[in-house]
């Protein structure tokens, strides 16, 4: 007892318990900041090599945004672009995606070889522009696609429409004014988020002019010329970080993707025949076995299996309109809408 | 330390020390101040104005009936359809001339293209008939001897000739228009300004008009997709300061409507505003209007090398004598051929185009004719381009043409030497024989 009261009183001494619970609470401060919050940060960089904008690649896209959104040690993102657009809606959904990831997060683009019509639409999201001297950036403008013949289908005793544009939605005439309109709208959207860096009016922005970066950078279509290294420390600048790692989210959202992929497809693989409730009810189990996901989630959540089915079915459901719509007599043709640079003349 | 845990306590000191280094790591990692997230941006749909559109109008066509047959070059493999015409083509028709296509249709309602060679057999042959002459977008060029045809056709015969580029569809068309001292460019006009353009800027809207019955009446057109026409001489039709030139990036006037060759020839760089709907906006059905009123308003003249080509209506054939009867019969078998009615008969009708087929003897039936033509027949045949030609196994034919009346006359030593100059007509051999525009001289079997 005698020995247990004299330790006792040492530990409690002054020159023991003071330098004990210094580095105790050292450790605890350290481990605060490294597990709970607010970490070590990363910047997230995303690679997006010379793409065609289309439904397809605004999907993966998307996919790598969102996964830079949630991720909360990244703190911010690099994003490598080369594109020279794509369809509409594709290119709009990017720049949305794009909106939403700069809310929380700085974005950073540098733009490589080209950027232009919708990839830079989609740039115009992002926090800030870096360009190269001899990047081709800016061409905003929109291009109607007529694929078919350019009358209207005509009356016929097997197909009953319900309105006189039911059938082509409209006459050539409307359809080239509503390109217009989507060209103010592209306009808009550089006005709005461009519109107090711009030296040029709207109108030349809407000439559906290409400039070289140096050029861009003069008249505000873009922040700086730079390269990668220019554009990492931007981030790190904008997201107040020091000291940072780099994140490849291409990487970890294909890793993750592989991983569930893989729990998916096994299953499938070795039923009689796989269906789409199959397919669902293994989606909603993967999605409820995340980290972080509410078990109820997959019971009350729709399951979306669209945005998977090519992957996932080989029968039931296809991605060609014949098999969505066997036997129906007409075939969609409508018109095709880009943001899409396609060149000079030969 | 000992004066820390009296002041803190040790509980103060451990929550001090995990303050401090969580201060020390965070700021060895990051900076003062974190992101700075911009406010969100409001897309603004109500600032997205909706497009507005050239009005479209009413217009009631007022023709005023003429006779003729407009040509339209099909064997250059132009680019158009007869669809697309059809707002042209029917006020064509409407003013009384015959549309007449060269060359045939193909599958998907295009033209086809035809060797050289025949282009210009069938071209020699067509014109022959035809007031006017419409080129449009040929994708094969003009040969040089084709031009020939078209210039003399618009030089010598008085033809009116429409020449249609445009800029969306390929075309040679500067073989022809070069001719004439005209060049389509290469380019494309446009209009930024969307109160100064139809839903698109590249459909520019024209309000500059030069003096001319082709833009008479005409306040302001809409042309869809021009290219401009360079010219020596001021254009009936121009742009204003607000029209670039994708070519030049420039703004002057630029030509989309040019009148060349004293106004027998009329180069427009723009077909699409002819296609429904587009017809319908502004003045554009007017202007087509007009254009037809151009083209049916041709002052064709004919030479006897155009047999029969100048004959528009029934023809009456005379014959001098009964003997002659079976060659008048001939005759109008020939002229079914191509297409014209005609009838025997044994009086004359001032007001029908008139064959007249006699014997030397009968020439003085005709002789009113033959005082016009310089010819005299006697025992001798006087022309004024030929020394004086002995009557035996010879034949003459010329032609008396006036606006509203050709009569051609046809006067043999015998009947035999007049079957043989009706077969030379039908076969069209007899051209190697004219001495002038209007007379032939033959020597018969």
């Amino acid at each position: 007892m005698d020995r247990l009261s004299a330790l006792g009183r040492f530990a409690s001494s002054w020159y023991v318990s003071g330098p004990m619970l210094a580095v105790l609470g050292v450790v605890i401060g350290a481990l605060v900041f490294f597990y709970v919050v607010p970490g070590k940060p990363k910047i997230g960089v995303i690679d997006i090599p010379f793409t065609v904008i289309n439904d397809d690649s605004a999907f993966v896209i998307s996919t790598f945004l969102e996964y830079a959104r949630r991720d909360d040690s990244i703190k911010g993102v690099f994003i490598r672009l080369n594109s020279p657009g794509g369809g509409a809606a594709a290119s709009e959904q990017l720049y949305f995606e794009t909106r939403a990831l700069r809310a929380e997060k700085p974005v950073v683009i540098i733009m490589n070889d080209i950027v232009a019509s919708g990839g830079y639409m989609m740039s115009m999201g992002a926090s800030y522009l870096f360009t190269k001297p001899s990047s081709f950036i800016g061409n905003v403008g929109v291009i109607l696609s007529f694929p078919g013949p350019l009358i209207s289908r005509t009356p016929s005793e097997q197909v009953v429409p319900t309105g006189p544009f039911k059938l082509n939605g409209g006459g050539r005439r409307y359809f080239i004014g509503i390109t217009d309109q989507l060209k103010q709208a592209f306009a808009t959207i550089v006005m709005t988020e461009r519109g107090d860096v711009l030296k040029i009016p709207r109108s030349e922005v809407l000439s559906g002019r290409i400039w070289p970066g140096v050029e861009g950078v003069k008249l505000g279509i873009a922040d700086e010329i730079g390269g990668d290294s220019d554009a990492i420390n931007k981030v790190a600048e904008l997201a107040g970080i020091s000291r940072y790692e780099m994140v490849d989210v291409n990487t970890e959202v294909f890793r993750n993707f592989n991983q569930q992929f893989k729990r998916i497809i096994e299953p499938l693989e070795q039923a009689d025949s796989p269906s789409v409730a199959g397919a669902s009810g293994l989606i909603a189990a993967l999605r409820a076995s995340q980290p972080g996901a509410n078990p109820t989630d997959a019971m009350l959540n729709p399951v979306d299996i669209s945005s998977l089915r090519r992957y996932i079915v080989s029968s039931g459901v296809g991605d060609t309109q014949e098999e969505v719509l066997p036997g129906f007599p007409l075939k969609v043709n409508g018109p095709q809408v880009y943001y899409l640079y396609v060149g000079p003349n030969q | 330390m000992s004066v820390l845990i009296n002041r803190f306590g040790r509980l103060g000191l451990l929550l001090l020390f995990g303050i401090g280094s969580f201060v020390a790591v965070y700021f060895y990692f990051y900076t003062l101040g974190g992101y700075d997230a911009p406010p969100p941006t409001v897309f603004p749909v109500d600032q997205i104005k909706s497009p507005s559109a050239a009005a479209l109008t009413q217009f009631d066509d007022s023709p005023s009936i003429q006779k003729g047959i407009l040509l339209m070059d099909g064997i250059h493999g132009n680019d158009f359809t007869k669809a697309e015409m059809s707002p042209l083509i029917s006020r064509v028709k409407a003013r009384g001339y015959e549309v007449e296509f060269m060359g045939t249709v193909g599958r998907f309602g295009n033209f086809t293209s035809l060797s050289e060679g025949a282009r210009l057999t069938m071209m020699e042959e067509k014109l022959r008939r035809a007031d006017s002459l419409a080129v449009i977008v040929p994708i094969d060029g003009y040969s040089e001897e084709e031009v020939d045809l078209v210039e003399r056709f618009i030089l010598r015969k008085g033809g009116k000739v429409l020449l249609i580029a445009d800029p969306t569809r390929r075309h040679l068309m500067n073989n022809l228009a070069e001719r004439f001292g005209l060049a389509f460019q290469p380019d494309f006009l446009y209009n930024t300004n969307p109160e100064q353009y139809d839903l698109n800027f590249q459909n520019i809207l024209i309000s500059n008009f030069g003096d001319d019955e082709v833009t008479n009446g005409l306040e302001q057109i809409s042309f869809y997709t021009a290219s401009s026409i360079r010219t020596p001489n001021p254009g009936i039709a121009f742009t204003d300061g607000g029209v670039h030139s994708s070519m030049f990036e420039q703004v002057e006037p630029f030509y989309l409507m040019v009148m060349a060759a004293e106004g027998k020839l009329l180069a427009i760089s723009d077909m699409t505003f002819m296609i429904p709907p587009r017809n319908a906006v502004l003045d554009n059905n007017k202007l087509i209007s007009n254009i037809a009123d151009y083209l049916t308003s041709s002052e064709r003249t004919f030479e006897l090398a155009d047999y029969p080509g100048f004959f528009r209506d029934d023809v009456d054939i005379l014959v001098g004598r009964s003997e002659l009867f079976d060659v008048g019969g001939d005759l109008k078998d020939g002229l079914a051929e191509f297409r014209i009615n005609a009838s025997v008969r044994g009086v004359e009708d001032i007001t029908t185009d008139t064959i007249y087929v006699g014997l030397y003897e009968d020439a003085t039936d005709v002789a009113q004719y033959l005082e016009l033509a310089g010819l005299d027949v006697d025992d001798v045949i006087r022309t004024p381009f030929t020394p004086d030609i002995q009557r035996e196994q010879t034949a003459i034919i010329m032609l008396n043409s006036s606006p509203d009346r050709q009569v051609l006359v046809l006067l043999g030593d015998s009947e035999g030497a007049l079957r043989d100059i009706v077969v030379q007509l039908s076969r069209g051999s007899f051209r190697d024989g004219l001495v002038g525009d209007f007379v032939g001289v033959y020597r018969t079997p």
